[in-house]
């Protein structure tokens, strides 16, 4: 198993934040939305993940557990 | 409704369409006549209830877009335990699709008895006839048909909002819930927890309508027609340029050219053809006329049946005026509630109205074409993709047209179009409620 970073986007409502803690896993789209990196999260960014997670204010950013 | 016709199948003659000549509609007696009654299934493995074997040998694929095998869908209803809810979904929010309407208009029961079968097989109590609202004539139907049957009482009727999204089925579950007729964020799938929490098997008219028949007819009569991936027959909705628009029935596997055939043969010269839906895939008709209707061959030429839509452009008509239109159609048919799909939508719409109108700068397709990636599989339904889909056929397949609104400014067909626009939704409509 590995961890995979998403987004619950009807409540995501792009403040960023994930963008500017995580940036080496996600970018922000034209409108500020995020993208995230495709694919598992390598394991030396796991908890910059997690800290990205946890920044929401909205909790619109998942990591979830995906069989490899 | 206007126009739907019930043309004959090719082949072996129509199943769902059997008995529709002359304008006639079914109702319970003439409807027994036409299919006989739904007999028991023999079951030989016993592992499952009959009916879901059977459709699992017959290869039921659903028939509201996705092609999902139905089989993998009962059982994974079945397996989640509780009591399931059934949905008939008949909104066809599609803007130019007839064929559920018409299976509703003209013979009710064949959906009907296939989701009494399905509610039989899964241990359900109760099955919900799901519509868009402002379509009388149909509910009127379905009422009529509703109480000539010994199982009425199996039987619910709900009109919701007559937006696109809507009838996406997690929409469908969230407003039969109680909720407002978006798309809500899977998972869970609405198969595992639907309408009030519970496991719900939801699934187009046309889907129920061939179930309909599997249960009478069994999967080895099902599939003597079709393809061995897709046995049967599917519902065509043909519009357009063509001398007898309205709804026809072929197996899978048949050309295009001899399902427009069906419907009269394009009437004039055609400059492309609309496959799929809205959201759908433009071609030009020398490539599309020797295509099969079988989805591993149209997905080799980026296509699909979808909803079964084929419209046919004249040749007086522009590709990009029509796909502007449909842009800015499929924008304001957004549910708003993700940010890609909110804010591209719209961009992409009004990027593609400067190409049609010629008011361009030199950096407009390379904008489309980062908005179209910026939206792609980003939301929580697939409409954003539905709408890049199009685009980009219509950019890709008709690249030298796009050339000479570039370099000359529109065309002289670019002030017109002709695939008809619902208009802009007002009231609870307006807000999926």
């Amino acid at each position: 198993m590995s961890l995979k970073l998403s987004v619950d986007w009807p409540r995501c409502a792009a403040h960023g934040l994930c963008a500017e803690i995580a940036p080496e896993l996600i970018s922000l789209d034209d409108w500020g939305y995020p993208t995230v990196l495709p694919g598992p999260i390598p394991p030396q960014l796991v908890r910059l993940a997690e800290r990205a997670r946890m920044a929401c204010p909205v909790l619109a950013l998942r990591m979830e557990q995906v069989p490899d | 409704m206007s126009g739907a016709t019930a043309l004959a199948g090719v082949g072996t003659g129509p199943r769902l369409l059997a008995g529709l000549g002359n304008g006639q509609r079914l109702d319970l007696a003439a409807h027994l006549e036409v299919h006989g009654p739904v007999t028991s299934l023999r079951t030989r493995r016993r592992a499952e209830h009959p009916l879901i074997e059977a459709i699992a040998e017959a290869g039921v694929r659903g028939r509201g877009g996705a092609g999902f095998p139905t089989a993998s869908k009962l059982r994974a209803v079945k397996a989640a335990g509780r009591r399931p809810v059934v949905v008939i979904n008949g909104s066809e929010g599609e803007p130019l699709s007839q064929k559920d309407t018409l299976l509703l208009l003209r013979t009710p029961h064949l959906v009907l008895d296939g989701a009494a079968a399905v509610a039989e097989a899964l241990g359900a109590k109760e099955v919900v006839v799901y519509l868009h609202r402002g379509r009388e004539a149909v509910e009127r139907s379905v009422q009529a048909a509703i109480r000539e049957r010994d199982d009425a009482s199996l039987f619910t009727l709900v009109a919701g909002p007559a937006r696109y999204v809507a009838g996406e089925s997690s929409a469908v579950a969230n407003f039969l819930s109680g909720g407002p007729a978006i798309p809500t964020t899977t998972p869970p799938r609405v198969s595992e927890r639907g309408v009030g929490g519970r496991p719900t098997m939801l699934s187009n008219a046309e889907t129920y309508a061939h179930i309909g028949l599997v249960a009478r007819h069994g999967p080895e009569w099902f599939r003597t027609v079709g393809t061995a991936s897709e046995p049967g027959t599917l519902l065509l909705t043909i519009t357009g340029a063509v001398q007898a628009p309205g709804v026809v029935e072929v197996p899978f596997g048949t050309l295009i050219s001899t399902a427009l055939e069906l419907a009269g043969g394009v009437s004039d010269a055609s400059v492309g053809y609309l496959l799929g839906g809205y959201a759908g895939t433009w071609m030009r008709p020398e490539i599309a006329n020797d295509l099969a209707l079988a989805s591993m061959v149209m997905r080799e030429r980026r296509a699909g049946i979808g909803v079964g839509l084929i419209a046919v452009l004249p040749q007086a008509a522009c590709v990009l005026a029509e796909t502007a239109n449909i842009m800015r159609w499929l924008a304001n048919e957004s549910a708003r509630q993700c940010g890609p799909c909110l804010n591209g939508l719209p961009a992409i719409a009004e990027a593609t109205e400067a190409l049609a109108t010629g008011r361009v700068d030199e950096f407009v397709l390379g904008k489309l074409e980062r908005w179209a990636r910026m939206v792609e599989g980003r939301g929580s339904c697939h409409h954003p993709g539905g709408a890049v889909q199009t685009l980009r056929s219509a950019l890709d397949t008709f690249a030298d047209h796009t050339n000479q609104h570039l370099m000359s400014g529109p065309c002289s067909q670019a002030h017109r179009t002709w695939l008809a626009i619902p208009a802009v939704p007002t009231g609870p409509d307006a807000d999926f409620r």
